[in-house]
């Protein structure tokens, strides 16, 4: 080989060693050992200058660590430490944070970009978990540079960028909200993490009321099915106890819900919370061989809350409420879309054409001004949050019964955006009396008496009772941050104790939306 | 008089100083066994006088060390017994295999001008030590913590007297000073124009029945809190801690779990940025049944906390606390969280927690800005202020009040012998310079 080959070989290795050396330094340092590894690397005699000059470096960096004190002899032997051995991350670093203390920023801002580009240039230091918390300190240091110049936007880049390393870390969190504060973007201070203005998805009654002159709009959309079960003993009357076979009743229910709430004061809350159903109906005529399944839409009756704030301290709340019950919802009477016909023949024999028209009575509101007096209380566990609500809502016994809700949520906040919640949900119903129209057709013998129903169509009105029962129901939910104030819910009620008798829901599926102002 | 040298490897520089009273004896040895002699001195209370410092814990030099390098020594550095008066001064203690220097039994001395630093264990460590003075000393990268002091119950009816002025502390392994009085006899604990930081815990942790007077300290960029109290015994600790700066700190600045105020109680301590709550009182969310009653006056308390804690002063204790004439300011996630939303009037709080965005920076606060300041609970109480206090410069943590400023003569007078001595009508900590903690350069 050509000497001029063999130099460059040479020369090779010494760099690689050089860089070698520094590094290790670096990662003595980080674990705090005090003691170097640089001995026990092999150290070819021709690089043995490079190898001192990084020990050096190291007792000067030791030297400098000793007096800790942010003077200028300390910054001294950092200094020299790095102009012995450029690669000398912690040196860099240390020295950035002494010019940082120093109250020069220009100098501190260098030296950690120069350990930045140091470690990078290292394979081995980035490698190592190590560069992870340089990086870090690196970022939250220049942040609080930039803090200090009051160059906030900056700042919040830095700190964001830590945070992005570590989400946990503290400095880089308080940093980056005071940052905020100072530059009053507010709407970036106020976290996720106040948890005690989120209302559940089904106990959406809470302790807490609105501040006062605020809002709360909130759209919910919820769907299901629902059994109710037709047999004779429900009607009051005989010949229709005698003429009913069992039967089903199947309806698909659609509600939205829009709830607006306003902070009166800071402890009383008013709310309106008008609802509209859609009813889809399934109703077999065995007679006709039809299934009808007529919809029909109509608003249920509006709750007008007034809610006070009785009692309250850091994070448990209780309030009273009371909800008003407007009759805006009707007991609706539906109809078959056309008239069912068939053909038929009457008692002489005569051909005639048979029809019917089935009546169904839909009670969408209770026709009266019910009271449903309630508690509700909130406490914050950060990061759980417990919701519950218990009311009674006392009617005449027509079309609506009296019920009795008790509800519990427990909500725990998953990361910033996203909320879960699982709620129990308990609910009573007491029996009710409705009115019940049945119109039959004289010439079906197995339908009503004979002797004391004339022929052609005859309408019997009616009362029957829809009994009550318990009904306690398991509610996961997931809410979701999409902007400040401004959330996406999804739940699900799933009946896992139903009443005997009267009419039982299978799942509740639920979507909503809730805006809050400040 | 010496009983018996130690082992010992090496003495460095070793000179030999005679102090001006005949018959006494100089010498440089690493390790003493000094038998008790003199009887102890007399020393009044801290609790009972305001300007409670250093002059009170003069110490007769009777052995001197002095000069010297006293390192790598399988075990301690130095090992004092007994009451003859000890003088260390100007020495290298490190790299010992235990602690650098250790003082037990009725053990007088005083250190100042040294420096003890990477020693297995701790730097000082005192064990029923009768009286200690450590002044301008560096004490740094020790193992197991900077300075330990205990009594136990071998020290029967005596105190301990120890004074910590002007030191720097940092860098240890553990706490920078850890002080525990398991006996009815308290720690009489001074700490004066101390610098403690980059401590890998708590920068001062006490326990038990300790008399605490920490002022003009700075104590920053520890593990943990900056002050912590404790108490495992029935004996809380007393608490006078003013004048100090505390920041930097990765857990409270003050913390206290269990305490009693002294004289002082917590007053004109400048508390800011550190990453939980500026003063915890009582464990978070968990109110025991340790005594808490603490005065907490006139301090700055801006910016502290994170998403793990972040009150500005949170009292989950039971305890009797009056949080008074404090400026709270900026601090992560409330004002004041007070257990039963009460005991405290005439604070100034501006920008607490997630404040929103309604006109923080107006006096027109909402609502639900107000309760923020307070952690939910409703209502400003008698006297406070809620408004932006105006610091000079808080972006360079200068929170010195501009003439301007709301907090100016909006206090409430205390009335005790402290502030009838210091009066102050502005909201928050008066202003102070706090010492450094040595001057003179090592070697």
């Amino acid at each position: 080989m050509q000497p001029t080959g063999k130099f460059f070989i040479l020369l090779f290795i010494a760099l690689f060693l050089f860089q070698d050396n520094c590094a290790l330094a670096e990662q003595n340092d980080e674990t705090g050992s005090g003691k170097s590894k640089i001995s026990t690397l092999r150290i070819d005699k021709d690089n043995l200058l490079v190898a001192d000059s990084c020990d050096e470096a190291r007792e000067r960096y030791d030297e400098g660590l000793l007096l800790s004190d942010d003077s200028e002899r300390e910054t001294y032997y950092y200094q020299r430490a790095v102009d012995l051995c450029p690669g000398f991350v912690a040196a860099h670093t240390r020295l950035a944070e002494v010019y940082k203390n120093q109250g020069k920023y220009i100098l501190s801002i260098e030296q950690f970009e120069q350990a930045r580009i140091q470690a990078l240039s290292s394979n081995q230091f980035a490698s190592r978990s190590g560069s992870r918390a340089l990086f870090l300190e690196s970022a939250i240091s220049l942040g609080e540079i930039y803090r200090i110049q009051g160059q906030y936007e900056r700042a919040a880049q830095e700190f964001s960028k830590a945070l992005q390393m570590d989400p946990d870390s503290m400095p880089a969190q308080n940093n980056l909200q005071y940052g905020y504060k100072r530059m009053h973007r507010y709407d970036d201070v106020l976290s996720p993490n106040n948890m005690m203005l989120v209302n559940a998805l089904f106990t959406r009654i809470s302790g807490l009321t609105r501040p006062r002159g605020t809002f709360r709009f909130d759209v919910q959309y919820r769907t299901w099915d629902q059994t109710g079960t037709l047999t004779d003993e429900m009607f009051d009357d005989e010949r229709i106890q005698l003429s009913i076979p069992p039967s089903e009743r199947k309806t698909n229910v659609t509600v939205a819900i829009a709830g607006i709430r306003y902070g009166l004061t800071n402890d009383l809350t008013i709310g309106l919370i008008p609802k509209y159903f859609s009813r889809t109906l399934e109703i077999e005529l065995a007679a006709f061989d039809v299934v009808e399944t007529p919809t029909v839409k109509h608003f249920g009756d509006t709750e007008l809350l007034f809610k006070y704030h009785v009692w309250g301290e850091r994070n448990r709340h209780l309030s009273v409420y009371t909800l008003f019950n407007l009759p805006t919802g009707k007991n609706i009477r539906v109809l078959g879309e056309e008239p069912l016909t068939r053909q038929g023949q009457d008692m002489d024999g005569n051909r005639i054409i048979e029809y019917l028209d089935f009546v169904r009575y839909i009670p969408f509101g209770s026709e009266s001004y019910d009271v449903t007096p309630g508690l509700a209380f909130t406490l914050g566990l950060d990061p759980i949050i417990l919701q519950s609500n218990m009311q009674y809502r006392i009617t005449d016994g027509e079309l609506i019964g009296d019920e009795f809700l008790l509800n519990g949520a427990a909500m725990y906040r998953v990361n910033p955006s996203v909320i879960a919640s699982l709620e129990m949900n308990y609910r009573w119903r007491a029996d009710v009396r409705r009115k019940q129209q049945v119109i039959t057709y004289a010439l079906r013998p197995d339908f009503i008496l004979r002797e004391r129903i004339p022929a052609g169509a005859v309408v019997l009105d009616t009362n029957y009772t829809e009994f009550g029962g318990h009904t306690l129901f398991i509610s996961p939910g997931i809410q979701f941050t999409v902007a400040r104030g401004v959330m996406l819910e999804f739940g699900m009620q799933i009946p896992v104790i139903r009443q005997a008798e009267g009419v039982t829901e299978d799942i509740v599926y639920h979507v909503g939306l809730s805006v809050m102002t400040f | 008089m010496i009983k018996s040298p130690h082992t010992f490897n090496s003495i460095h520089k070793a000179t030999r100083r005679l102090i001006p009273e005949p018959g006494f004896l100089l010498l440089c040895i690493p390790l003493l066994f000094i038998s008790s002699g003199c009887s102890s001195l007399f020393f009044p209370s801290t609790r009972e006088d305001i300007t409670v410092d250093e002059e009170y814990f003069t110490i007769k030099k009777q052995v001197i060390i002095a000069d010297n390098a006293i390192y790598q020594n399988n075990r301690s550095g130095l090992r004092v017994r007994g009451s003859t008066p000890v003088h260390v001064t100007d020495c290298d203690i490190y790299q010992n295999g235990r602690t650098g220097i250790n003082l037990e039994q009725s053990a007088e001395v005083t250190i100042e001008n040294s420096n003890v630093f990477k020693n297995k264990t701790s730097g000082i460590s005192t064990n029923n030590a009768s009286k200690v003075i450590i002044r301008d000393t560096l004490i740094h990268q020790n193992q197991n913590g900077g300075i330990r002091i205990r009594q136990n119950e071998q020290a029967q009816q005596k105190s301990t007297y120890v004074s910590l002025l002007q030191n720097k502390i940092f860098l240890n392994g553990e706490g920078g000073v850890h002080a525990i009085a398991d006996t009815p006899a308290p720690i009489l604990l001074i700490v004066s124009g101390n610098a403690i930081y980059r401590n890998r815990k708590t920068g001062l942790r006490i326990e038990d029945n300790i008399h605490l007077t920490a002022k003009n300290n700075k104590l920053y960029s520890n593990g943990t809190a900056g002050i912590a109290s404790y108490v495992t015994t029935e004996l809380p600790p007393k608490l006078d801690i003013y004048k100090n700066k505390i920041y930097f700190n990765l857990g409270s600045g003050i913390f206290i779990r269990s305490g009693i105020t002294g004289r002082i109680g917590l007053s004109n301590n400048l508390i800011y940025n550190n990453y939980r709550a500026g003063i915890a009182l009582g464990l978070l969310n968990q109110a025991e049944k340790e005594q808490v009653d603490v005065e907490v006056f006139h301090n700055t308390i801006v910016g502290n906390g994170s998403n793990v804690e972040g009150a500005g002063i949170r009292n989950d204790s039971k305890g009797d606390v009056m949080i008074k004439n404090n400026i709270i300011a900026y601090n992560f996630t409330t004002g004041i969280m007070s257990d039963g939303c009460g005991g405290f009037s005439y604070n100034l709080l501006f920008a607490n927690g997630e404040t929103s965005n309604v006109k923080p920076d107006s006096e027109d606060f909402s609502y639900l800005t107000e309760k923020v300041q307070y952690s939910g609970c409703s209502g400003r109480q008698w006297g406070d202020v809620l408004a932006q206090p105006l610091f000079f410069n808080p972006d360079r943590y200068n929170f010195s009040l501009r003439e301007d400023s709301p907090a100016i003569n909006a206090a409430d007078a205390i009335h005790s012998p402290y502030f009838d001595a210091f009066p102050s009508t502005d909201i928050g900590a008066a202003p102070f310079s706090p010492p450094t903690g040595p001057t003179q350069e090592r070697p």
